[in-house]
């Protein structure tokens, strides 16, 4: 047997899969259907019209890379360990196939470290173009560090049709991720904010901020819980500490003074010392992610959860992941919220392609559907007052799941921190907690 | 020259050749690509200096030290545990009653991948876990799952548990393969006829024959401890996690300069593993020193007297060693049907015994999705196998050829298969990604399934080494007089009398293949889809239900393999009575 037809037999595989998930049925209604290809045939019957009249060399760029990207195939690598999202992708990958001609294939990758290290490993070994990834999931750290380190690629998403249509006025985070500026090199696909989740079965009443979650725990011991540091979401609840504890807020958005940090960050650590022994273990382990958090919501193991995504109970209660029982809160002075993004790498090769599936991700058939609470529910990066009447009241009538708190019971959005407090506060933590 | 001592000289010389390009020269690259970014060396990211800096910021990271101890601890605990369990195992079961089970059980025993195994078992011994819901309410009074400290303890025990029962198997099919060499009945027999128990023949003449064969697998399964990413993300502490967690989540940091750190603690951990196997080694020879004038010393035959608590030892020793039998098959049981069930279930609360709403939806969604990955685990799986396997065939025919004399000189290529072995995975595979990436090899079947042989080969070789240099030539020989053809005589007579070896040696290789995790993640470059990356995504984000349909994938490949090893030969040779 030779390696060939090992090859062979594996590329045979590869088109059987594209072809059956065309015939999978999409888990659009027809009416709905009718309502997402209106403002579709719309646009695109105003493109061609443009196309016959003089082109403005944007949208002539545009007619470039859409042509350039037919028949490419993009590897997107994602974050993969939800299966709600990765049916969206698959979603969003068959509706780029039929209107554009480009295949998406998901790359699922259990961190986006991963896949920055991955692009490290091909720049130190001179591969500038040929890249193995097309488009990448990331935000944040992850983000500056590609940044940083040139494993971006140029400036691109001010060139995107539907980057038009994102609310950058009312959203700051899709303009500065994690106060890193964009600078246009990763286009807006989500939005997520701090919210907790509890089960009103085994809790009477919520807590309201750091202070009363406390008090909680002093009567349901054991019952709350964070990730370790440098978990995501673990060091997303000891900055939401910091910004309901510290006392000159203003500090945050700049960056770390190393002489001060210690004296600055004092009531946290005061904080998180009475915490601890209230929390699940006696604080002497914790979870390994947000994900077990919700297995151990379910078991009530633990009472109180976190997420950064709103829709996350709802969804989790649909799946029968959680009992219906659980519920969704926020802290009363507001949560920290953020935008995550995607973003074509330096070395790219189908960088057409990978544009392409990023402006069908901005686009409001994506968007909306990715905020159905039955889909994803997460919350979209569109401007409503940008969208057409159609769109906008498509995006009205979406109904709220059973756990989901409407726009002002979500309260204030914070902003993150400087991106270097999350390095010094991740070392303080683990000095202190995991020696 | 004789035209027979020309051929061996260049089949010597072709193995050499062969495990210098596909072996040790990719591994060296790899761990020089490691080293150099230990010692600030990583151009790409402008670190042009070498310097002490990665080194220093690694011992100044406050888990350090604390996730050393707690690999070391966990590593020696672990080996030594299922090192000494399966030694006492096989000296109190070989020839009892059980034995003969305990030897079927193995295949299956060893087809249960790790994380598979790893998942399932935090299940069943979590405080939400199985046993405790089979006895809440009722029982324990617990409708909520007590807040108690088992999984992911501070001391790694529940991870040095998990890894005692993986290993106890691998270590029985290790002195299996060694006792094949011996005759072990007769030595027992010699043993008693001078008056001495089974136990102390077996301590006295049979366990230090065995050993010498044992000390490669022992070193293997100390760096395979001390370097295990996926089973210490299930079960080990979080905070600090060990070491080789520590290594890993470094680099895979945001922060580009934590790549170097990464890279020194990588090659900090390869020297932590030296160090281990120098005491070791060290400790053996004390030993060896210490004990050779009592093993030659020779004990009177025991009083009658004695013989009495003799017996009823003999009672209370096999009592112990069937339970220890029956906890880890129940615990591989229970792990397994665990995932089985969580498989099945859409809704499942504590202190539900079983899932109040059962799906299939989990199976259905996995049919669409693992078509890819299922393919590709199985063609890297048989393909690297295949290939260990033939390389094993080729080095141990080389090697049965040799006389007495110059066996000796052919131990280099033993040395050379285990090499990957002995590495910490993690202390080289980030070189070897670069050096793959450089020659636009990385993302491809071939590399993925050349990786994939470096790890399967060392298993391959040896389940197979022992009954293979113990086969009788001389059967060889009448087969070439009869067919005038030694080509013949090997495919005839030679390759079907050690038919059921060389099979179980493939499935071996092939269960290697469907595990590796590491090897996989920096190799495939995310192109290529494996059951195993699979199954550790879907565990990254824990919802169980889906885990669990990956890992009982992961679990079933191998499992098939090794049944149709079982069965193939008995259907082969059904006829041939001697076969069997």
């Amino acid at each position: 047997m030779s390696l060939f037809t090992l090859f062979c037999a594996n590329k045979k595989m590869n088109k059987k899969q594209v072809s059956r998930s065309v015939a999978i049925p999409t888990p659009i209604t027809p009416k709905a259907k009718k309502r997402y290809l209106k403002p579709l045939l719309l646009v695109s019957s105003l493109l061609s019209v443009n196309a016959l009249a003089n082109t403005t060399p944007a949208q002539q760029a545009w007619q470039d890379t859409l042509e350039q990207a037919k028949n490419q195939t993009v590897y997107f690598n994602a974050w993969g360990g939800s299966e709600t999202i990765n049916d969206y992708i698959r979603w969003a990958a068959k509706q780029v196939k039929q209107q554009h001609q480009v295949t998406v294939k998901l790359v699922k990758v259990s961190d986006a470290g991963n896949v920055v290290s991955k692009l490290l490993a091909e720049k130190s070994a001179g591969r500038t173009s040929d890249g193995s990834v097309d488009l990448m999931w990331v935000n944040g750290e992850n983000f500056k560090a590609m940044k940083d380190n040139g494993l971006l690629a140029k400036a691109y998403t001010q060139n995107l049709p539907n980057y038009t249509l994102v609310d950058t006025e009312n959203k700051p985070s899709t303009l500065y991720d994690f106060t890193t500026p964009v600078d246009n090199l990763e286009a807006p696909w989500g939005m997520a904010q701090l919210v907790f989740m509890y089960d009103a079965d085994r809790l009477d009443k919520a807590p309201t901020d750091m202070t009363s979650l406390l008090g909680t725990l002093e009567n349901a011991k054991g019952r709350f819980s964070y990730p370790a540091l440098p978990n995501f979401h673990g060091t997303t609840f000891v900055k939401q500490a910091l910004i309901e504890l510290i006392e000159d807020k203003s500090l945050l958005s700049k960056p770390v003074v190393a002489e001060d940090f210690a004296k600055v960050t004092e009531p946290l650590w005061q904080y998180l010392d009475k915490l601890h022994p209230l929390m699940w273990r006696s604080g002497r382990t914790f979870p390994k992610n947000a994900q077990q958090m919700k297995n151990l919501l379910n078991d009530g193991e633990l009472f109180i959860s976190l997420s950064f995504n709103p829709n996350d109970a709802s969804n989790a209660i649909i799946n029968d992941e959680l009992p219906s029982s659980v519920k969704t809160y926020v802290h009363k002075g507001g949560t920290l919220g953020n935008t995550h993004f995607v973003a074509v790498p330096f070395n790219a090769k189908a960088a057409a392609g990978a544009k392409v599936f990023a402006n069908f991700l901005m686009s409001p058939q994506a968007q909306l559907h990715k905020a159905d609470p039955n889909v994803w529910g997460d919350p979209t990066v569109l401007a409503m007052d940008k969208l057409s009447a159609v769109d906008k009241a498509s995006f009205a009538q979406l109904k709220l799941g059973p756990a989901t708190l409407n726009a002002s019971e979500l309260g204030k959005v914070l902003l993150e921190p400087h991106s270097s407090w999350v390095r010094a506060l991740e070392s303080a933590w683990q000095a202190r907690y995991a020696k | 020259m004789t035209y027979n001592r020309r051929l061996q000289l260049i089949f010597g010389v072709s193995i050499g050749l062969l495990s210098l390009f596909f072996i040790v020269l990719p591994i060296v690259a790899g761990l020089l690509g490691t080293w150099l970014p230990a010692l600030g060396y990583l151009p790409s990211v402008g670190y042009n200096q070498y310097s002490w800096q990665p080194t220093i910021e690694m011992f100044n990271h406050p888990s350090t030290w604390s996730s050393i101890r707690l690999s070391l601890g966990s590593t020696v605990l672990a080996t030594c545990g299922a090192f000494v369990m399966s030694q006492w195992l096989c000296m109190q079961l070989y020839r009892s009653r059980s034995w003969l089970w305990v030897k079927h059980s193995l295949g299956p025993l060893l087809a249960i991948p790790h994380l598979a195994f790893a998942i399932g078992f935090a299940f069943v011994i979590a405080p939400s876990g199985w046993l405790m819901r089979l006895i809440s309410p009722q029982l324990s009074g617990f409708d909520i799952p007590p807040d108690w400290l088992i999984v992911n303890d501070n001391y790694a025990l529940s991870l040095s548990v998990a890894l005692v029962i993986k290993e106890i198997p691998f270590f029985v099919l290790m002195t299996l393969s060694a006792m094949t060499k011996l005759n072990v009945d007769k030595t027992l027999q010699v043993a008693a006829s001078l008056g001495y128990t089974h136990n102390q023949g077996w301590i006295k003449l049979v366990f230090p024959q065995l050993f010498s064969s044992l000390r490669l697998p022992f070193y293997a399964v100390l760096s395979y401890s001390l370097s295990v990413v996926d089973l210490s993300i299930v079960l080990g502490p979080a905070a600090p996690s060990t070491f080789a967690v520590l290594i890993n989540e470094w680099f895979n940091q945001p922060d580009l300069s934590m790549r170097l750190v990464g890279a020194s603690a990588a090659s900090l951990l390869l020297l932590l593993l030296v160090a281990l196997i120098g005491l070791f080694y060290v400790v053996e020879v004390l030993i060896t020193k210490h004990c050779r004038d009592w093993l030659v010393a020779g004990v009177t035959a025991k009083k009658e007297s004695k013989k009495e608590s003799e017996k009823e030892s003999r009672v209370v020793a096999k009592f112990l060693s069937h339970s220890a039998i029956l906890v880890i098959a129940a615990s591989s049981l229970l792990a397994m049907s665990a995932l089985m069930v969580w498989s099945f279930s859409r809704q499942w609360r504590f202190p539900d015994l079983l899932p109040t709403r059962w799906s299939f939806k989990n199976w259905q969604r996995s049919a669409e999705q693992l078509i890819d990955p299922l393919i590709n685990t199985a063609l890297i799986g048989l393909a690297s196998a295949l290939l260990a396997l033939v390389m094993s065939v080729i080095i141990l025919q080389w090697q049965s050829q040799q006389n007495k004399k110059q066996a000796k000189s052919t131990h280099w290529v033993t040395g050379i298969v285990y090499f990957p072995l002995l590495l910490p995975q993690i202390s080289f595979l980030f070189g070897i990604q670069i050096m793959l990436v450089a020659l636009h090899l990385e993302g491809q079947l071939s590399s993925m399934i050349w990786v994939h042989f470096l790890f399967v080969l060392p298993y391959c070789y040896l389940s197979l080494a022992k009954v293979y240099l113990a086969f009788d030539d001389r059967y060889l020989q009448l087969g070439a007089m009869l067919s005038q053809s030694l080509w013949r005589s090997f495919w005839k007579v030679k390759i079907p009398m050690l038919f059921k070896p060389l099979a179980f040696s493939f499935a071996v290789g092939f269960a290697v293949s469907v595990s590796q995790y590491l090897p996989s993640l920096y190799v495939g470059a995310g192109r290529i889809e494996t059951i195993t990356l699979e199954s550790v995504a879907a565990a990254s984000g824990s919802d169980l239900r889906v885990s669990a349909v990956f890992a009982i994938w992961q679990f079933v490949l191998p499992l098939i393999v090794y049944a149709l090893a079982i069965f193939i030969p008995q259907w082969c040779f059904a006829k041939r009575k001697a076969m069997n």
